[in-house]
């Protein structure tokens, strides 16, 4: 049976997709730990740095609540960029796998 | 005997047809779920505001009123920015970004030197920073869309 075949030939690819969705999560896991961690003391730091120009009188205390509401938008900015750079690594994933799939189908039914 | 093979050979085009189908149905679902496609305006947009904006924030320690039209100007390419980002399909992360430069950053900034003419700066200096760093992970993200 033809289809049987093919069906065949697909669920081959099972082991070849979970490998590369499996690559890319455990990337994924780990960039978001280390982003997560990076941001985190970026701002940590940031605002200690803006608590002792505070305490150096260098800048008001509505100075001081404007740079640390300031830092926590670019922290939104950048946490929101690491989500788009993952997206489009999945896009870059979907593609390939599109690709294997319509490449392998085509090839099975060339083959019948 | 001739009704049997083309039975047969009927169900093997129904079975190429039918994967056929099946295969461009799957890639064109999966392509509907792709995200924004690398834009280059976009880009180029992100990466001139990016030297913009913290520029134009580093004069306040001078008169508003003597910057207003270059403050205004960065506003318009913010707002732009963030119309093109909005209406791009798939890019509610990067008009996000968009919308917090501009509304969360850079419109406060503007409106206190507006209100007291002068910034001092020391106070000038980490929010420049917080701006350009915000834009360039911006630019970045522009990059790092699918060409």
């Amino acid at each position: 049976m033809p289809n049987k075949k093919i069906e065949e030939v697909i669920s081959g690819l099972d082991n070849q997709i979970v490998d590369m969705v499996g690559q890319f999560v455990r990337r994924r896991k780990a960039a978001y730990e280390e982003a997560a961690i990076r941001l985190k003391n970026n701002l940590r730091d940031d605002v200690i740095r803006y608590a002792e120009l505070l305490e150096k009188k260098k800048i008001s205390e509505e100075d001081f609540e404007f740079l640390v509401r300031g830092r926590s938008a670019q922290l939104k900015v950048e946490l929101l960029e690491h989500v788009s750079v993952s997206k489009s690594k999945f896009d870059l994933l979907t593609e390939d796998v599109v690709k294997l799939l319509l490449k392998t189908t085509i090839t099975a039914i060339a083959a019948l | 005997m001739k009704t049997i093979l083309s039975a047969g050979k009927s169900t093997r085009w129904f079975s190429i047809f039918f994967w056929a189908t099946a295969a461009i149905g799957l890639s064109l679902s999966i392509a509907a779920c792709v995200g924004a496609r690398f834009d280059k305006p976009a880009l180029d947009n992100a990466t001139m505001l990016s030297d913009k904006a913290p520029a134009l924030m580093e004069k306040a320690t001078k008169s508003y009123n003597d910057n207003e039209a270059e403050a205004n100007g960065v506003l318009k390419s913010l707002d732009e920015a963030y119309e093109h980002a909005a209406a791009t399909k798939k890019n509610k992360e990067v008009a996000e970004q968009w919308r917090l430069v501009r509304d969360d950053m850079v419109k406060p900034f503007l409106t206190r030197w507006k209100e007291k003419g002068k910034l001092d700066k020391d106070f000038i200096k980490p929010a420049a920073v917080q701006v350009r760093d915000a834009l360039t992970a911006i630019v970045r993200a522009e990059k790092a869309k699918p060409k």
